[in-house]
């Protein structure tokens, strides 16, 4: 499955609770990101230099859904868009240096983010490996009810553009964090976590 | 259109831990002083001791916190000298803690450590752009931080006004006990 196939196809498996016709496709949400760039003056601020890097691409989009459990409100859905330096990779996958956050629904700006260290994000197909491991059910033959990235500030992370897995099997909700960390809940931890 | 920041002074390092975000927060900003030659750098093992010797007793604030703001601001206290005067801020009113958060880096070129998601999680700020809308109002645009999530990582991060001032990340505190129901800044007193 290509990159822009695999969004769409993460995008689709967020959308039940939202009209279907309401999000961004992936390729509007790099024009969003793009526009951010140019309407912020993000290209002079010296925490986004490598954007002004000949080598900077954007890469698939990411839908992200942050759950409303936290302040009772609705859920909101926002794109990471994240980019990277051509042909730097981890294991096939790309690298990533900074990441652009899009509302998913309006367009809108929300936020850019450098990560100290350049990150490799959890692909779908890893999240899942590692819970069939945790169940001890070969891949091909786990229930995957659905797949998506979400986000809910928690001992898990308190970054949006950090979000873990939740993999629905058989109606148990699993989730996987960008390390690879498998848990069975969203852990509220203390406060000044 | 007015920017200030003092990203320039100051590093950014990393949660070592989970539950060490006041503890690189602390690691932060004690190393961010505008005097390079005041800048001392503390392992987060060692500041996490003394944010444990400085967290509130109070009954009502027990167990509740990994570092709480007293915690914070006294251990930067413990690690400093006059002129410095790191102060907690805690207010019910948004536009005060905002005030406070903007006139203290402005001011003082220091940085401020501020508690966002209701309580959960501790960020430095380091910078802040406003600018002067149709009426004549100066707004702010963008929020500079350091968050020092993820674990071994660390995140630059320039939010949107209207996120930050949202219903999630510059939000009263719900921790029952002596914060409750207050935005919280730790900073030097505005000049």
């Amino acid at each position: 499955m290509s990159a822009n196939r695999l969004a769409e196809s993460e995008a689709n498996l967020t959308k039940s609770s939202v009209p279907p016709d309401t999000f961004l496709q992936p390729d509007e949400a790099i024009k969003a990101a793009e526009r951010a760039i140019q309407q912020t003056g993000m290209l002079e601020w010296p925490q986004c230099a490598i954007l002004r890097n000949p080598g900077i691409s954007p890469q698939t989009p990411m839908l992200t859904r942050e759950s409303s459990d936290e302040d009772g409100g609705a859920d909101t859905h926002s794109f990471i868009v994240p980019y990277g330096l051509k042909g730097e990779e981890n294991g096939g996958v790309p690298i990533t240096r900074l990441c652009i956050l899009i509302d998913a629904v309006s367009g809108e700006f929300e936020e850019v983010a450098t990560f100290g260290k350049p990150v490799t994000y959890l692909q779908r197909e890893a999240a899942i490996r590692i819970v069939a491991s945790a169940l001890r059910t070969p891949e091909n033959r786990l229930q995957v009810d659905d797949a998506s990235l979400m986000f809910q500030a928690s001992e898990i992370t308190h970054l949006r553009v950090y979000p873990f897995w939740r993999i629905m099997v058989n109606k148990h909700a699993y989730y996987v964090d960008q390390e690879g960390k498998l848990y069975n809940d969203v852990p509220r931890g203390k406060s000044g976590s | 259109m007015p920017k200030v920041d003092v990203a320039g002074n100051v590093t950014l390092f990393s949660q070592k831990k989970g539950f060490f975000c006041g503890e690189a927060t602390a690691q932060m900003a004690r190393n961010g002083y505008p005097d390079p030659s005041n800048r001392v750098y503390y392992t987060q093992d060692d500041l996490r001791n003394n944010i444990v010797a400085h967290n509130s007793n109070a009954i009502g604030d027990l167990n509740q916190w990994n570092t709480d703001p007293q915690g914070l601001c006294d251990c930067l206290r413990s690690l400093s000298t006059a002129p410095v005067n790191w102060a907690a801020f805690p207010t019910s009113s948004r536009g005060d803690a905002q005030m406070f958060l903007e006139q203290s880096i402005q001011d003082t070129q220091f940085p401020v450590g501020v508690l966002i998601r209701a309580g959960e999680h501790w960020v430095l700020v380091v910078g802040y752009e406003t600018a002067v809308d149709e009426t004549g109002k100066e707004q702010l645009k963008f929020i500079h931080f350091y968050d020092p999530e993820p674990v071994g990582r660390g995140t630059d991060r320039t939010i949107a006004a209207t996120r930050w001032s949202g219903s999630k990340y510059f939000v009263k505190v719900t921790t029952p006990g002596t914060w409750e129901g207050k935005f919280v800044v730790v900073g030097q007193p505005p000049g």
